[in-house]
C-alpha cells in the first residue's frame, strides 16, 4: 500500500462516478477499461448486420447506463480499422436535442462525414462538393470556398447558429420547406458519393429526445430518420419508444427493430421451462472484468474480491449501477477510515440504495414488481413500466426472449415491506 | 443513518470527488425552505477544509450547460445550487432540459450538489429518468430544525446582513368564503365542476408544500337548512382529506346565509344601545334564541371539526382558539357577525359586540400569541353605527389579519394606524355559478418578519380550471401577481395590567378637575354639555377613557403617579401570585440575585413596552420593584420614602431585628438616555452596608433610552469595594 490511501480513494471515486466515461481517458477508441464481452452477443449481431448489408439501418435502445454509447464507440473503432468511413455523431453536443429537427440531425451527420472524409484523405466528387457549397452559401448568405476545410467550417458554423437560437432554427426550417428541398437529400448525395468507402453513420443521442418528440419522429407520419439515406446507420432511441403499441411497424424500416434493446449484462440464466433463474458465472465474470479494468491502474488490491462480488449482485447487471455502488462503497470506506473497500462498505451502499428506492416508491409499482419476481415478466402497463425500467427498479435481460429481474436493493425493499405487512 | 452521519458522508464524498465532475442530488423537505436549506448546507460543508461555492438558486431555464460555465468561472472544490420549478408545468420543462443537457455534466469543474424539494425530486425521477441515473447519489437533508442544530453545532450558521429579516418559513393558509351550497337540480353539474376543480387544485397544491390552516368566512350554505349543510360537510371532508390539514386547524364562521331565517323571524332585529350590546354579549342566556338560528350549522360542523370548537358560535374568550404551527402560536378569533342577520336589509343592524371583542383580545394577549387572526363574515361597514368605528379600532390593536367575505369581491387592504393595524382580506366567492367569478386566496404568513403574501386563484374553464388570478393584483406582475402586505407590529397588553390601568384611569378621570375631564372628552370625541358637567357625564367620560387605556398619551397626561404605581403594584401581585413558583427563602445566600432575576423577568415580559416610556416616571420605579419583590421573596419588603418623602426611594428587604445575612438594600435609578452614566447613586447602599446591619446590596437601573435588550444582572463593586448586584432593565 502506498502511504496515502486517500489519493487512491479519490481516483476510485472518479472512475466509478456514474458520469465517468472510460473513453474520456483514452486517446482513441473506447478506452482500455472497455470490456468487449459485456455486450458480445448483441455486438456480434450488430456487426454481422453491418457486414452483410451496406444499407443496414439499425436501432439501439436500452436502460440508462447499460452501455449504449460505449458499445457504439467500440463498434466505430472496429469499423474504422476495417477501412470503413464512420461518422460518429454526438447529437447531444452538436444540436439542441430537446428541439431536434431532421434538418439539424442531418446537418450534424454531414459535418461529421465531411470531417471524416478530410481525415481519411479522400476527396469528394466535384458535383457533390459544388452542391454542398452552393446550398451552404444560400443558407448562410455568405460565400463559401469549395475545399473540404471551408465546407466543414461552414457546416459547423450553421450548426452552432441553429443550436443557439430557436428563432434561427425556425427560420431555417421555413426556408428549407419553401425551397421544396428535403433535408435528407444533401446527406443522401453525400453518402452516395462515398459509397465505395461503405459509410456508416452512428447517431448517438436520439435517445435523449423527449418521449413525445421521439414518438413523433419515429412513429409519426413523417419520414423516419435515416431510412431514406444510402449507407449503413445505427441510431440510439429512447427505451420508451419500444413500449409504444405501434413500435413493431418500424421493423419494416429498420433491420433489427425486433431486437433493438441492449440488455443488461446477464447475471442470471433463466430456465424458461422451470421458470427459475440461476446465477450466470459468465455474466459475473464480465462484470468482474469491468471493475478490474478500472481498478487495476489505481491499485488492484484496494478493493476486496468479496466486495466486488457483492456489488455485482447488487447492480443487477447494469454497468452504471455497478459503478454507483462501488463509488458509494469507497465513500463508506473513507468515512470509517478504512484502507480497503470491504464487503461491509458495499452492503451499506446497497442499503442506502434500498432507502432511495423506498422514497421513490409508488403503490402502483407493487403488483408489477411482484409479477417480475415471480414470473420474470414485465407486462406493458404504460407509465409504470417505463418508470420502472428507467428507474432501474427492474433489469431487462435477454437470452432469446426478453425477461426481467429485480436488482438486490429492490428485492431487499420488497422483503422488508412483506415483513412489515406480515 | 442519523442526519449527522448523512451530512458527514456527504461531506466526505465531495472531499473525495474534488475536481472531478460528479452530480449529487440533495433533497429538502419543501420548496418553501429551499433557499434556507441551501445556505445552511453550504455553511456546514464549508466547515470542512474545502472551498464550497454557493451558485444560488438556479432558474428553470438554466440547465447543466449553464452549470458548466458557472463552475468554470469560479475555482472551488464543490458547488451547490438549488432549483425550484414552480408547479407541474415548469417542473416538466425543467426535467426535459436536464435530461437533454445531461451530457454536459461530464464537463463540470467539480462535484455539483443540486438541492431540490421532494416534490421536484419526484418530477425529475419521472420525467428526467436518464438525468437521474447520472446522479452519483441522492441525499435527503435533515428536517430544517435539525439542519439548523447541526449548523449551530459546527458554528456554521450563516451570518445575515443587519436589518435583513431572516428567512422565515411561512405559515400557509387557504381562505375560502361564500360557497352558497344547496341541492341544485339545474346547476348541479356546474356546482360540482367548480368545486371538484377546487379540490383537485388543492390536492395538487399540497405537493408544493402542505397547507397549515384553512379559513372559511361564512355563507357555506344558502338558507341555513340541514340538507344544504350535508353538502358543506361533504366538501369540507374532501378538502380536509386532500390537504391533510387537521380538523382543529380548519376554522369556520357563519354568514347571513347560514342562519335559519324561519327561526329568526320572531327575534329582535338589532340592538339599539351600547347597554343592550353589553347585556347581549356578556350574558349567554340573552343570546340563547339567536344562537338557535345556527343550530343546523352547529349540528353538522361540530362533529366534523370538533365538538369543543368555536366555529363562530363562541363569544369573548370562547371565540378564540390558539394553535401552534411549527412553534408559532397563532390565535384565531372566530366572530359571528350574523347574530342579527335576517335578510337583505342587514346593513347597519349587525353587532359584533365590544365586550365580545375585548374579552377575545384579553385571551389573545394573555396567551402570548405571536399572530392573531380574526374571522368574520361581514365587512365593518355593515355593523351598527354605534360600534362600527370602535370595533375597527379594537381590531387595529389586536389582529394581524382580518379575514372576511360577504361581498363576493376580492378586496384587500393594509391598515397602519397609531394603534397598530391589520391586513384585511376579503375572499371572493368560492362558488356563485361559473358565469360569475369564483375564487379563493392562498396566503403565506410570516409573523416574525411581519409579512403576509397573498396569491389569488380563480376558476376558469379548462383542464386545470383553478388558475392564478392576475386581475386581483395587476400591478404585481413582477412578483407573479401575488402581493406581500406588511403587518404592523402589535403591543398586546396582558389583561391583568390593562385591567388595573383601566381602573386607575377611570378613577383618575373621575377625580380630575372638570377642565381635564372636558379635555379628555374632547379627545375621545364625546360631546360634553357646555354647562357644568354632571356626575353621569363625568362617569361616562371616565369609562370611555378606561376603555382607551392602551393610548399612551392618555396614561401620561391624566393618570397621576400614585394611581399608576398602584395599578402596577396590583399587576405585580396578580401576575406573580398566579400559580407562580413558591417564594425564595432568604436563608438562600443567593436569594437577592434570584429574586431580582424573577422581578426582571416579570417586568420585561408583562409591563415593559405596555406602559409608554413617557408615562413611566422615576417615582413609580420603587413601588413597582418593591411590590414585585414582595411577591417573590419570603419576608417583609418596604420603601421608607413612602413614609418619609425626604428619603431616597430605596427598598429594604427584612426588618431591623433580623440577621444582616437575610437583609438587603436596593436602590433604583432611571436612565433616560443610552450612555447616560450619571454617578451611580450608591450612597444609600454603601451606607447600609457599612453599618453592618445589611449584608446584600443591589442597584436596579432602568434604561428608557434606545435599546431593546434582555435584562441582565452584573456583579460590581461599590467605591468602597463592597460587592453589589446591578440589574439592568430596558424599558
Amino acid at each position: 500500500m502506498s502511504p496515502d490511501p486517500r489519493a487512491k480513494f479519490r481516483a476510485l471515486t472518479r472512475v466509478f462516478d456514474p458520469i465517468y466515461r472510460p473513453y474520456l481517458d483514452a486517446d482513441d477508441g473506447p478506452g482500455s477499461s472497455y470490456v468487449p464481452e459485456a455486450h458480445e452477443h448483441y455486438r456480434a449481431e450488430l456487426e454481422a448486420a453491418l457486414d452483410l448489408n451496406d444499407n443496414a439501418k439499425l436501432l439501439l435502445a436500452g436502460q440508462p447506463g447499460c452501455g449504449k454509447t460505449t458499445l457504439l464507440l467500440s463498434i466505430a473503432h472496429r469499423l474504422r480499422r476495417e477501412g470503413r468511413l464512420v461518422a460518429f455523431v454526438d447529437l447531444e453536443a452538436q444540436t439542441a436535442v430537446q428541439d431536434l429537427g431532421s434538418l439539424e440531425m442531418y446537418l450534424a451527420a454531414k459535418a461529421e462525414l465531411v470531417a471524416e472524409v478530410k481525415q481519411a484523405g479522400i476527396s469528394l466528387s466535384e458535383k457533390t462538393a459544388e452542391m454542398l457549397r452552393s446550398a451552404l452559401e444560400r443558407l448562410l448568405g455568405s460565400p463559401v470556398a469549395p475545399d473540404l476545410d471551408a465546407l466543414g467550417a461552414a457546416l459547423r458554423r450553421l450548426l452552432s447558429t441553429v443550436r443557439e437560437s430557436k428563432l434561427l432554427r425556425d427560420e431555417l426550417r421555413r426556408q428549407i420547406k419553401e425551397s421544396g428541398f428535403e433535408p435528407i437529400d444533401m446527406l443522401a448525395s453525400l453518402l452516395d458519393d462515398l459509397e465505395e468507402h461503405r459509410p456508416v453513420v452512428l447517431l448517438d443521442g436520439l435517445d435523449k429526445l423527449p418521449p413525445v418528440q421521439a414518438r413523433d419522429a419515429f412513429l409519426g407520419d413523417e419520414k423516419k430518420p435515416m431510412v431514406e439515406a444510402p449507407g449503413a446507420a445505427i441510431l440510439t432511441i429512447p427505451i420508451s419508444l419500444i413500449y409504444e403499441p405501434t413500435f413493431n411497424v418500424l421493423s419494416e424500416r429498420y433491420n433489427n427493430a425486433g431486437s433493438a434493446v441492449l440488455p443488461a449484462v446477464r447475471l442470471w440464466d433463466l430456465n424458461p421451462h422451470t421458470n427459475t433463474r440461476r446465477r450466470s458465472e459468465q455474466g459475473v465474470s464480465i462484470m468482474r472484468r469491468i471493475v478490474e479494468a478500472r481498478v487495476e491502474p489505481i491499485d488492484a488490491r484496494i478493493v476486496m474480491p468479496e466486495a466486488v462480488e457483492r456489488a455485482i449482485v447488487g447492480s443487477g447487471g447494469n454497468i452504471r449501477e455497478l459503478a454507483r455502488l462501488l463509488q458509494s462503497s469507497v465513500v463508506k470506506a473513507h468515512v470509517r477510515r478504512g484502507t480497503f473497500i470491504e464487503e461491509q462498505d458495499v452492503a451499506a451502499a446497497i442499503a442506502d440504495q434500498r432507502e432511495s428506492f423506498r422514497r421513490a416508491y409508488d403503490p402502483r409499482f407493487l403488483p408489477v414488481l411482484e409479477k417480475v419476481r415471480r414470473e420474470f415478466r414485465l407486462e406493458g402497463q404504460g407509465d409504470v413500466t417505463k418508470q420502472l425500467l428507467y428507474g432501474l427498479w427492474v433489469i431487462e435481460y435477454r437470452n432469446g426472449i426478453a425477461w426481467y429481474s429485480l436488482p438486490d436493493p429492490v428485492e431487499q425493499l420488497l422483503r422488508q415491506m412483506e415483513n412489515w405487512a406480515g | 443513518m442519523t442526519p449527522e452521519a448523512r451530512i458527514e458522508e456527504l461531506s466526505a464524498r465531495i472531499s473525495l470527488a474534488q475536481g472531478s465532475p460528479s452530480l449529487l442530488v440533495v433533497v429538502a423537505e419543501s420548496d418553501a425552505t429551499l433557499d434556507e436549506a441551501r445556505r445552511l448546507l453550504v455553511g456546514i460543508l464549508q466547515r470542512a477544509p474545502m472551498r464550497v461555492e454557493d451558485l444560488g438558486a438556479c432558474d428553470v431555464d438554466m440547465g447543466p450547460a449553464r452549470w458548466v460555465e458557472l463552475t468554470h468561472e469560479r475555482a472551488a472544490d464543490a458547488y451547490v445550487l438549488s432549483a425550484a420549478p414552480w408547479g407541474p408545468f415548469s417542473g416538466g420543462a425543467f426535467a426535459g432540459l436536464l435530461n437533454a443537457e445531461r451530457e454536459f455534466l461530464r464537463r463540470l469543474a467539480g462535484p455539483v450538489l443540486l438541492v431540490v424539494s421532494r416534490e421536484t425530486e419526484r418530477i425529475l425521477r419521472q420525467k428526467a429518468p436518464d438525468f437521474f441515473t447520472w446522479a452519483a447519489r441522492t441525499y435527503e437533508l435533515p428536517a430544517p430544525a435539525e439542519l439548523v442544530a447541526i449548523a449551530r453545532k459546527l458554528g456554521a450558521l450563516p451570518e445575515r446582513a443587519p436589518g435583513v429579516p431572516s428567512e422565515e418559513p411561512p405559515i400557509r393558509f387557504l381562505h375560502l368564503s361564500d360557497l352558497h351550497l344547496r341541492p341544485q337540480r339545474v346547476k348541479r353539474y356546474d356546482q360540482d365542476r367548480v368545486l371538484r376543480g377546487l379540490v383537485d387544485f388543492l390536492e395538487q397544491d399540497r405537493d408544493r408544500f402542505p397547507l397549515d390552516l384553512i379559513f372559511v368566512t361564512g355563507d357555506l350554505a344558502h338558507s341555513g337548512k340541514p340538507e344544504e349543510f350535508e353538502l358543506v360537510v361533504d366538501l369540507f371532508r374532501r378538502i380536509l382529506e386532500v390537504t391533510g390539514v387537521e380538523p382543529t386547524h380548519f376554522f369556520v364562521v357563519p354568514g347571513n346565509h347560514d342562519v335559519d331565517r324561519d327561526v329568526g323571524r320572531w327575534l329582535r332585529r338589532t340592538l339599539d344601545k351600547d347597554e343592550e350590546a353589553i347585556a347581549f354579549f356578556e350574558d349567554e342566556h340573552a343570546r340563547r334564541f339567536h344562537a338557535q338560528k345556527l343550530e343546523a350549522y352547529r349540528a353538522v360542523l361540530a362533529p366534523l371539526l370538533g365538538e369543543d370548537r368555536a366555529l363562530g358560535l363562541g363569544v369573548g374568550a370562547n371565540a378564540v382558539e390558539v394553535v401552534t404551527v411549527r412553534g408559532v402560536r397563532i390565535a384565531v378569533a372566530s366572530f359571528n357577525s350574523a347574530f342579527f342577520a335576517q335578510g337583505d336589509d342587514d346593513h347597519g343592524k349587525l353587532w359584533l359586540g365590544e365586550p365580545n371583542v375585548d374579552r377575545a383580545g384579553d385571551r389573545i394577549s394573555d396567551e402570548g400569541a405571536q399572530a392573531a387572526i380574526a374571522l368574520m363574515h361581514h365587512p365593518f361597514e355593515e355593523l351598527h353605527e354605534l360600534e362600527r368605528d370602535i370595533i375597527e379600532q379594537r381590531f387595529e390593536r389586536l389582529f394581524d389579519l382580518v379575514l372576511r367575505g360577504h361581498m363576493h369581491q376580492p378586496k384587500s387592504r393594509g391598515i397602519a394606524s397609531q394603534r397598530g393595524g391589520f391586513v384585511e382580506l376579503a375572499a371572493p366567492s368560492a362558488y356563485q355559478g361559473s358565469p360569475w367569478p369564483n375564487g379563493c386566496l392562498l396566503g403565506e404568513l410570516r409573523p416574525r418578519s411581519g409579512k403576509v403574501r397573498i396569491t389569488p386563484y380563480t376558476y376558469t374553464s379548462g383542464a386545470d380550471p383553478w388558475v392564478l388570478d392576475t386581475k386581483v393584483f395587476p400591478d404585481d406582475a413582477r412578483d407573479g401577481y401575488t402581493h406581500t402586505f406588511s403587518v404592523p407590529e402589535k403591543k398586546r397588553t396582558p389583561s391583568v395590567l390593562r385591567r388595573h390601568l383601566a381602573q386607575a384611569t377611570e378613577e383618575a378621570v373621575e377625580a380630575a378637575p372638570e377642565a381635564v375631564q372636558r379635555q379628555v372628552a374632547k379627545v375621545l370625541g364625546i360631546e360634553a354639555p357646555s354647562s357644568r358637567m354632571s356626575k353621569e357625564v363625568a362617569k361616562k367620560v371616565a369609562r370611555a377613557a378606561a376603555a382607551k387605556v392602551d393610548d399612551p398619551a392618555l396614561l401620561a397626561n391624566v393618570v397621576d403617579e400614585r394611581r399608576m404605581s398602584t395599578a402596577l403594584s396590583k399587576t405585580a401581585a396578580d401576575e406573580l401570585e398566579a400559580g407562580g413558583p413558591t417564594r425564595i427563602p432568604r436563608s438562600d445566600p443567593q436569594f437577592l440575585e434570584k429574586a431580582l432575576g424573577r422581578v426582571a423577568e416579570f417586568i420585561h415580559r408583562k409591563v415593559r413596552g405596555k406602559v409608554a416610556k413617557d408615562a413611566f416616571r422615576e417615582g413609580m420605579l420603587s413601588p413597582l420593584i418593591a411590590a414585585a419583590l414582595s411577591h417573590v421573596v419570603d419576608g417583609i419588603v418596604f420603601v421608607p420614602s413612602l413614609h418619609d418623602p425626604a428619603l431616597r426611594p430605596y427598598i429594604l428587604i427584612g426588618n431591623a431585628n433580623e440577621e444582616p445575612a437575610v437583609r438587603s438594600v436596593i436602590d433604583v435609578q432611571l436612565l433616560r438616555r443610552a450612555g447616560d452614566v450619571a454617578p451611580r447613586k450608591l450612597d444609600e447602599v454603601e451606607r447600609h452596608l457599612q453599618t453592618g446591619e445589611v449584608a446584600h446590596g443591589a442597584l436596579v437601573v432602568v434604561h428608557t433610552g434606545e435599546g431593546n435588550e434582555e435584562p441582565r444582572i452584573e456583579h460590581e463593586k461599590t467605591p468602597a469595594g463592597r460587592d453589589i448586584l446591578v440589574l439592568h432593565l430596558f424599558w
